[in-house]
């Protein structure tokens, strides 16, 4: 608070300039007045700088109009009325003087009044109580973006999890898989290197059946040896012609059974076991790892929109705090600061006597300290606002703003993760396995094909034409298993190449929508 | 040297730019005046045949006014033009004519020198055969105090209309004349003489003007209020019924509103372009977010709907409910209930200190407070009647001629409040306004000052309860503001002043009053000879 003295000393000393011939009681009493006006004033000016310090939320600039206005009845007319009781003293020029000071003091409040320093301290209070108000809301908009943002993150980090478990968990199915076929394919194509000698066992055994001598029909296999003539073979062993002929006609009544029987001998239930598994890689791996896959792709994706809609929120909040700041931001402040302190000024410089601009620089220092206090609370809390939401409400997006919305580094490595799991390359083992199991097939029944084709002509025949027809029927089961086979990995391998696993996991488009 | 006084007490009017006066605040009980047919209010704008003049140098004008007629120093100026006491002086005085303009008059009495009355014991009496200033008769103040600190300033204002301003108020200033009626009475029995003779006609005429002046409303003078009983319940019905409609018509593509979808842990495409009905909503479920206003409709374990206060639709909502207020009922209740469409936006909003999420619903329909219905869907921009509106607009009310008098245009202002003719009231106010610039000349603004809707409703609220009638009864006359003579094009502007009287009901009687509620004095303008327009801005 000011002492406001230099007009009381003004006064005083005008008042021994001009009134010093008056009478003793006279002259004190115009004194006493001065005193007690000049007390007033000090009164009102006190209370007009205390408003201008009060941080309350009713407005002032009613109140310190009123006080102005009040001071003019209070200063002013006293002081005019000073100069009516002192008429009688007839002294115009006293006359003059006390009018010519009410007139100034007149000017001193009424200039006050029109500053409007209380306008401009409800407009500064009422910006810095919206930014406050506007920190409070942008906290707790984040605050609910952020805990959102995380349950989301939550569901998304899952479903990636469960991509990621299910993708190991088919590359460890398909692994025994493929092994396990790999071992029924060796259980079967091992025995079949036995069936020219049962073929051969069978003939012999057939043969000595018929009645031929057992000596001559263990030779029969030895004759049958591959690009050989039967008699001319069996006259190289020492066999007669008429046991071979003999052999012959009985092994020709139904030679094939042997064949049949071999067959069914080397094989039993391997190879339905074999087509079996084959069919079950395909029905139970492949289907229900790309069925679970999906599935969590699904829930991933379905997540991606409602992530978007808080980025979208976070645009808008964006867009409000812009809007709010090009009508209540600092630049506001800082004019309606600037405009008190030249209001101040000019005030000052327009009163009409030195007391009075003594008097207007006492309360200009004091509510310039008062408006550069409340300047610059509003300047750190502006400070505070736009540090607490640089990069996110205020200015550019930042990286710490997209990582806590998207977390976007994390999710380029959950994506390399299930892409270096390396199922896509396994799928391709795979198909690479299954098809070798009828190209081996076929190679096996070959082979003995090979081994059986030099039985006598008559014999080789109608084995060879069973052999051929078990082996069709055999490949006819074993071929489609594993067409369908092939067929679902290829269908597979798609879902899981890396550049499907980014895709299913894209989420370029949050962050366009984040930059948008 | 004696104080030569004419008796009266005189306010300064000089600076009156036509006819400058000084207005007469009070007749000495032994004033010359008195009884001369002057009455306090009268404004003397001559004397001795000499018109009052206001000079432009303010010290002069100080100077002369303090030395004017039944001002302080009036005693010098008479002994400046060479009066003294019995000189005979003719004032010239312009009061107010019964219903339009002025009338004057010219009154003479003689000067006297202000007199100190004591009786016998030299004691100061209030003229011969007066009371003494200093006795009590057992009265708690003594007659000089009672006479001269409180009946002459409530003499004062009850008798000067010019103090009759927006904070007079007739009935209390009935009511507190009525404490002096024994006191008075008193001064007559015990002190007969000049003063308490004086001082009873004085007395009477204040409480005559205080107590209004009485009228007996004609039949049917206030059907006004019964049509507009019987129109609001037929809006009301109406609103109700289209509500009901809206809703069936709309039933196929509403959804259950609760719960809600949440915008960003559902899928909200399934309810895109769906409706719902909301619940009533009431003022604490309108948030505002840093200024921006929302409607929210839900809870945080329902789910929300936001709809956009400040959007268009509701906008044209919240017009027509102001509308509603002005014509049919002021005191239309803040609850609001919408059908909705659900958009594929959300909002995030702050609502009790925590932000939710909510879905965008543009609202399509409302009904609010239980009586006012508009089809949004069906609005152009911000502008959709309400159900029944166009039954209200039809009063059958006109616009009077262009070359209408003020009282006419006063008297179909105050019928279209009666019948709440919202676009009437608003067609008889000016659109225009006029401000002095730099140089003190008057400038026309026109087209910039719409009629303030706000003071239609609050006249039609008074109407509806205190106000009984109101009648236009002093028009002045008109004055140029304006001459348009400055340059081609410039605009020639005419003002005058009116007044109104407001009836209201006392004891059964109808009898006119002035308080803070009711406005007498009105302004109305016209340009270039086109047609009167209400100037003043302000309620009934």
């Amino acid at each position: 608070m000011g002492d406001y003295r230099a007009r009381l000393n003004e006064l005083l000393g005008q008042a021994e300039t001009y009134c010093q011939n008056l009478p003793a009681p006279v002259f004190e009493g115009v004194s006493r007045r001065i005193y007690e006006v000049v007390a007033v004033r000090k009164a009102v000016l006190d209370d007009v700088a205390a408003s201008l310090a009060s941080s309350g939320t009713d407005s002032i600039t009613r109140p310190i109009s009123d006080k102005c206005q009040a001071a003019l009845t209070q200063v002013v007319i006293p002081l005019a009325s000073l100069c009516n009781a002192l008429k009688k003293e007839d002294a115009e020029w006293i006359e003059d003087w006390l009018e010519a000071s009410a007139s100034a003091d007149s000017r001193f409040f009424k200039s006050l009044d029109a500053m409007g320093l209380g306008d401009i301290r409800d407009q500064m209070l009422a910006l810095d109580a919206g930014l406050t108000q506007m920190i409070g809301i942008l906290d707790r908009k984040w605050s609910t973006m952020s805990e959102e943002n995380q349950r989301i993150e939550k569901v998304e980090q899952d479903a990636s999890a469960q991509m990621s478990a299910i993708v190991q968990k088919a590359m460890s199915r398909g692994a025994d898989a493929v092994n396990q076929l790999g071992n029924l394919t060796q259980k079967v194509l091992e025995p079949m290197m036995r069936i020219p000698d049962l073929v051969n066992e069978a003939v012999v055994y057939l043969a000595i059946e018929a009645g031929v001598p057992e000596a001559v029909a263990k030779l029969i296999p030895k004759i049958s040896l591959a690009g050989k003539d039967t008699f001319a073979g069996a006259k190289e062993l020492g066999i007669p012609a008429g046991d071979v002929a003999k052999a012959l006609q009985f092994l020709s009544r139904d030679p094939g059974m042997a064949a049949s029987e071999a067959v069914q001998r080397v094989f039993g239930s391997n190879f339905e076991i074999l087509v079996a598994a084959v069919v079950l890689f395909y029905k139970n791996v492949l289907p229900e790892f790309v069925t679970d896959y999906r599935i969590q792709v699904a829930t991933f994706q379905s997540a991606l929109p409602n992530q978007g809609t808080i980025l979208v929120s976070l645009s808008q909040t964006r867009a409000d705090v812009d809007a709010f700041l090009e009508n209540s931001g600092m630049e506001k402040v800082q004019a309606l600061f600037e405009k008190a302190l030249r209001a101040l000024e000019d005030w000052e410089n327009g009163m009409p006597t030195p007391g009075l601009k003594a008097d207007a620089a006492e309360l200009r220092a004091v509510a310039k300290e008062v408006f550069t206090r409340r300047f610059e609370a509003t300047t750190h809390n502006f400070e505070e606002f736009v540090r607490a939401n640089k990069g996110r409400f205020v200015g550019t997006i930042e990286k710490d703003t997209e990582t806590a919305l998207l977390w976007t580094d994390i999710w380029v490595d959950r994506t390399k993760g299930i892409a270096n799991l390396g199922m896509d390359a396994r799928l391709k083992d795979w198909k690479a396995n299954t098809l070798t199991i009828t190209d081996r097939f076929d190679s096996a029944a070959q082979q003995v094909r090979q081994q059986l084709i030099g039985l006598p002509i008559g014999v080789a025949e109608p084995i060879l034409k069973r052999l051929d027809a078990e082996f069709a029927k055999m490949r006819d089961q074993l071929k489609p298993a594993v067409e369908s086979t092939i067929s679902a990995v290829d269908a597979t391998a798609p879902t899981v190449t890396p550049e499907q696993i980014t895709r299913d996991l894209d989420r370029s488009r949050l962050r366009e929508r984040l930059y948008a | 040297m004696p104080d030569l006084t004419s008796g009266l007490t005189t306010a300064n009017g000089l600076e009156d730019g036509l006819t400058p006066y000084l207005r007469i605040t009070s007749i000495a009980w032994d004033s010359p005046f008195r009884n001369t047919g002057l009455s306090v209010g009268d404004r003397i704008v001559a004397v001795n045949g000499q018109s009052l003049t206001c000079a432009a140098d303010p010290t002069e004008r100080a100077r002369m006014l303090s030395k004017a007629i039944g001002q302080t120093n009036e005693s010098q100026g008479w002994s400046a033009a060479g009066l003294a006491a019995g000189a005979t002086i003719s004032l010239t005085a312009r009061r107010r004519a019964a219903s339009t303009g002025w009338s004057e008059i010219v009154v003479r009495a003689p000067l006297t020198e202000a007199t100190s009355y004591r009786d016998a014991n030299n004691r100061i009496v209030f003229g011969t055969g007066g009371p003494d200033t200093m006795a009590y008769d057992d009265f708690p103040t003594s007659w000089g105090n009672w006479y001269n600190d409180r009946m002459l300033s409530a003499l004062g204002r009850a008798l000067d209309p010019e103090q009759h301003t927006g904070t007079f108020v007739t009935r209390f200033e009935w009511k507190q004349l009525g404490e002096h009626a024994d006191r008075v009475a008193y001064a007559v029995a015990r002190y007969p003489g000049a003063w308490s003779r004086a001082l009873q006609a004085d007395y009477e005429s204040a409480c005559n003007v205080c107590a209004g002046s009485k009228i007996v409303l004609a039949p049917g003078a206030l059907d006004f209020r019964r049509r507009g009983e019987e129109l609001a319940a037929e809006v009301r019905a109406k609103a109700i019924a289209a509500w009901d409609a809206a809703k069936a018509e709309r039933s196929a593509h509403t959804i259950t509103s609760f719960p809600a979808i949440n915008p960003v842990r559902d899928d909200v495409r399934a309810v895109v372009g769906k409706l719902v009905v909301l619940p009533p909503l009431a003022n604490n479920q309108w948030v505002s977010e840093a200024g921006h206003g929302w409607f929210a409709a839900g809870s945080p374990s329902d789910g929300w709907y936001f709809l956009d206060a400040e959007a268009e639709p509701a906008r044209a909502m919240l017009y027509a409910r102001q509308r509603f207020g002005r014509m049919v009922d002021p005191n239309i209740a803040a609850q609001f209930e919408f059908i909705a469409r659900i958009t594929d936006e959300s909002r995030l909003v702050v609502i009790n200190e925590r932000a939710h999420f909510g879905l965008l619903a543009e609202p399509i329909a409302a009904l609010v407070g239980g009586a006012m219905f508009v089809d949004l869907a069906a609005r152009k921009g911000t502008e959709i009647p309400f159900a029944g509106e166009t039954v209200l607009v039809d009063t059958n009310l006109k616009l009077p001629p262009a070359n209408a008098p003020p009282a006419a245009i006063l008297g179909t202002m105050i019928d279209a409040v009666k019948l709440g003719d919202l676009a009437l009231w608003r067609a008889l106010h000016a659109d225009w306004s006029i401000e002095r610039n730099d140089e003190g000349r008057r400038v026309i603004y026109p087209h910039c000052n719409p009629p303030d809707d706000s003071n239609f409703e609050e006249s039609r609220r008074s109407m509806n309860a205190r106000v009984l009638d109101v009648r236009v009864s002093w028009i002045d006359d008109a004055v140029v503001i304006a001459d348009g003579a400055r340059f081609p094009g410039a605009l020639h502007i005419e003002e005058t002043a009116a007044q109104l009287e407001h009836y209201g009901d006392f004891d059964g009687e109808t009898r006119s009053f002035a308080d803070v509620t009711v406005r007498r004095n009105w302004r109305l303008q016209r340009v270039d000879g086109g047609p009167w327009r209400i100037a003043a801005a302000q309620p009934i």
